[in-house]
């Protein structure tokens, strides 16, 4: 019985290393949508861009670089974390839904236009690290406003982060919730959303600053995720300019 | 000392026993907890008014047991002359001092390394008669174990874990039986409830929830869908010794978002079904979804009130359902009574005077996906409502929230999930959580207090004017029954997935609630 057990260990971690070459023609990959839809809409949503998962309508699969990682992930789940095994599928079923969620990934396969080292400079002129954290040398710099933009990349299309200049407010990240309470005494203050419960809320202001407050105590709670206090850079850029920042922004690739 | 007070509390249980008299008549000793609802009439009601609503401020904490294991902890405790016992997920019973939360005896069982399931390995708790506590595993075995020692009685296998099933119900002990289903909805099962012989494990008798060839409604699951249509058990029944039926609630049909592969209504998923406590043979069902294609079982506790309806006397069941409807029923003959939402729903025009909802068109999931309200869990979830006597209100944990159902494809395979699509939360929504206080006679909204987030955490009613509650995000706290008005809160920062309960050892009352991994027990400060 050990030795049983110690072979199928060694079968496993023989597995790990093997690559994987996912089927390609129509029927697989309308097989492998089926299956997806059975089993992952659940958390990824139907085109995989997010629910309780991961989005997965991702140019690149942070924890899936190769198609051996996304079988694996598939058919073992990631341990400690919420995505589960699929265990119910055949190997064969786990190449045909792999195969698809490749499919998913909104690539522009186009390269991005503009020039990334152009974009650094504009990043700095119109005062985007007063709000935002990116790897730079020598450590993570920046404000605190805004969402770490240090694996933005990795996150997001190029067409999302054009939106997200141009209009801020029409797409939040999901966990960002501008905020605003009046205290009973008069006092006022802003920021973002970090934490709220049934009897409490947590704002973090623009100087990164947490203020805690018993809902008690207060006079007013006003949400909105309607608007963003991210300026609209519209009429600030040319269009070569934000070409370049874009491609700025896609080439912020830090792992997680 | 101390040692020695343990042993005679120990000692005391093993010459006062809890044959099935001492449960039925379970009003006359509030102190203790034999069953998972505190009661056989599902109410989890408790009588003691130790702790009310002019000092509960008071409370504080008096111990807590941790429990070792990285489970969502869903137990609820029975207490019987200062001894407690618990599970925990995914495979320990324990047994406690209820005075000092120390470890009486633990046991613990291997479970099968190949072992499948969908949604974690709770426990809920165990069952106790006489000399015994009894507990269905999450390999879908019933163990009979020693109450003073833990050492194993009997075991005895429900169900093959390999197909899919498994178990999480606190199990139901009425007279000589010991009462409980199998879970694995979203594995293609055909769901059950047994009766086991308490003394020696055979099994009395097995109702499908899903009739076969012959029986009556067999025809309601088209071709061979009514096989792998599930219909799971995972909630404790309740227990109506006048009519000498057990009553019980199914979960939903399988596969759970996709209804092309099994047309009909699908009896008697999501429905409750009255059961002879010696024959196991049905006496009457109530369907709350017919056809259901959006995972909305009726695993609530069916709660038994003898009350008035329309102006004379009527024994009554009251559910709030997990498809947003609050039902009174007849427990006598099923029949539907009154019905009406205690929540935002979208998918029925109404219930017609049968009960039978007006399911809208373009309500089913898609697979582009569309929205309906409540979401997969629900108006109200397993998280158990109370009924207080003293107030005559039903309360209910409930969940105002959408979701955008989808539909894929589901072939059956044993051991499979067998769920044919899925759901995906509204974008922008802002769901949340009231405990609603409903008149039972109409379903109409008499006080609700609102959380932050939609909840799964039961409540317990006491005649000290207490509704007992949590929030998802850590709050426990403790509201005016009549009122609403909150009256005491403790903030423990951990998910809270089970239901309180209340009891009394030397003149002293507790209130007891698991939080995240640990059992938290709360008395009056002096
Ligand atoms: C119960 C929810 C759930 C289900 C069902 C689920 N996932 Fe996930 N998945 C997650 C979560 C959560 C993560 C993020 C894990 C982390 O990194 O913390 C994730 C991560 C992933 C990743 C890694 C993404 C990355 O950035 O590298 C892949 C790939 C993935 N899931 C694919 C699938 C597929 C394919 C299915 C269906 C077979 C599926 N998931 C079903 C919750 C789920
Ligand atoms: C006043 C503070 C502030 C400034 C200045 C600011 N941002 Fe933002 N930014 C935010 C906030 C807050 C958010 C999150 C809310 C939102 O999406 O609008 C955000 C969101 C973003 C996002 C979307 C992130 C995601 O996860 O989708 C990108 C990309 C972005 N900013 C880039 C920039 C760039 C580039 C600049 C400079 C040209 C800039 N921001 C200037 C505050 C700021």
């Amino acid at each position: 019985m050990r030795i049983v057990l110690l072979w199928v260990c060694l079968a496993a971690f023989a597995q790990d290393k093997e690559d994987v070459t996912l089927p390609g023609t129509a029927e697989d990959l309308a097989r492998g949508k089926k299956l997806y839809l059975g089993s992952c809409t659940y958390c990824h949503g139907p085109t995989g861009d997010g629910g309780k998962g991961a989005d997965l309508a991702r140019r690149e699969l942070v924890r899936a670089k190769t198609d051996g990682d996304l079988a694996r992930i598939i058919e073992n789940g990631i341990p400690g974390t919420e995505m589960p095994a699929a265990w119910h599928m055949t190997r064969r079923e786990v190449t045909q839904t792999a195969a698809f969620v490749r499919s998913l990934a909104k690539v522009d396969v186009r390269a991005v236009a503009g020039n990334a080292v152009n974009g650094l400079a504009l990043y700095g002129k119109h005062g985007c690290a007063g709000c935002h954290t990116v790897k730079q040398t020598g450590g993570y710099r920046g404000g605190f406003m805004g969402p770490d933009l240090s694996s933005i990349g990795l996150k997001r299309s190029a067409a999302h982060l054009r939106e997200a200049v141009l209009s801020p407010a029409a797409s939040l990240p999901d966990d960002f919730m501008p905020a605003r309470v009046v205290t009973k005494g008069g006092q006022t203050v802003e920021g973002r959303r970090v934490h709220e419960d049934t009897f409490t809320i947590a704002i973090r202001d623009a100087a990164g600053n947490n203020h805690s407050f018993l809902k008690a105590g207060l006079q007013s709670v006003s949400l909105d995720r309607n608007s963003s206090p991210m300026p609209s850079y519209k009429d600030k850029l040319r269009d070569t300019e934000l070409d370049d920042l874009i491609a700025y922004l896609v080439s912020l690739k830090e792992p997680l | 000392m101390k040692i020695a007070a343990i042993l005679s509390l120990a000692g005391a249980l093993s010459a006062q026993n809890v044959p099935f008299q001492r449960i039925l008549d379970s009003q006359k000793e509030p102190q203790n907890w034999f069953t998972y609802s505190g009661n056989y009439n599902g109410q989890r009601h408790s009588s003691l008014d130790l702790i009310h609503a002019g000092n509960v401020k008071r409370l504080k904490v008096a111990w807590v047991h941790h429990s070792g294991t990285t489970e969502s902890h869903e137990t609820t405790p029975l207490v019987v002359d200062g001894v407690m016992f618990l599970t925990e997920g995914p495979n320990v019973v324990k047994s406690l001092d209820t005075r000092t939360g120390s470890l009486l005896w633990r046991y613990e069982r291997t479970i099968p390394k190949d072992l499948r399931l969908c949604c974690g390995r709770p426990n809920r708790g165990v069952a106790i008669l006489n000399d015994t506590v009894y507990y269905g595993s999450i390999d879908a075995h019933l163990i009979a174990l020693d109450a003073r020692t833990g050492r194993v009685k009997w075991d005895v296998e429900m169900a093959d874990y390999k197909t899919g099933y498994s178990s999480t119900v606190a199990p139901l002990a009425v007279k000589d039986k010991i009462i409980l289903g199998a879970a694995g909805g979203e594995f293609g099962i055909r769901g059950f409830i047994d009766a086991y012989d308490a003394k020696t494990g055979a099994r009395a008798w097995r109702f499908y929830t899903i009739p076969g060839p012959g029986d009556p409604d067999f025809g309601t699951w088209e071709g061979d869908s009514w096989k792998v249509g599930s219909a799971a058990i995972w909630t404790t029944g309740s227990y109506d010794p006048e009519t000498n039926t057990t009553i019980w609630g199914t979960g939903n049909p399988g596969p759970d978002w996709n209804g092309d592969v099994r047309k009909g209504d699908n009896l008697y998923s999501c429905a409750f079904v009255a059961v002879d406590v010696d024959t196991g043979v049905k006496r009457w069902h109530y369907q709350f979804t017919p056809h259901d294609t959006h995972d909305w079982d009726a695993t609530q506790v069916p709660v038994l009130i003898d009350g008035r309806f329309r102006g004379a006397p009527r024994k009554m069941v009251a559910t709030a359902n997990r498809n947003a409807f609050f039902y009174v029923l007849d427990r006598a003959n099923g029949k539907f009574l009154t019905g009406k939402p205690f929540v935002k729903q979208t998918w029925a025009r109404g219930l017609d005077d049968s009960g039978r909802p007006q399911v809208l068109p373009g309500t089913d999931p898609t697979e582009a996906g569309n929205a309906v309200w409540p979401s997969l869990a629900g108006g109200t979830n397993w998280a158990s409502p109370s009924y207080s006597p003293a107030t005559n209100l039903f309360y209910v944990p409930a969940r105002e929230q959408g979701a955008f159902y989808y539909k894929g494809e589901a072939d059956y395979k044993p051991g499979v999930i067998f769920n044919g699509g899925g759901q995906r939360v509204v974008p922008d929504e802002q769901p949340y959580g009231a405990i609603r206080a409903l008149d039972p006679e109409t379903g109409n909204l008499k006080w609700e207090f609102r959380t932050h987030t939609p909840a799964n955490v039961g409540l317990l009613s006491t005649k000290g004017n207490l509704v007992f509650t949590g929030s998802t995000q850590g709050d426990f706290f403790a509201l005016n029954a009549t009122t609403g008005e909150l009256l005491w809160r403790f903030r423990s920062n951990g998910g809270m997935n089970s239901n309180p309960m209340t009891y009394s050892v030397d003149g002293k009352q507790y209130v007891a609630m698991a939080i995240a991994r640990a059992l938290y027990v709360f008395d009056l400060m002096e």
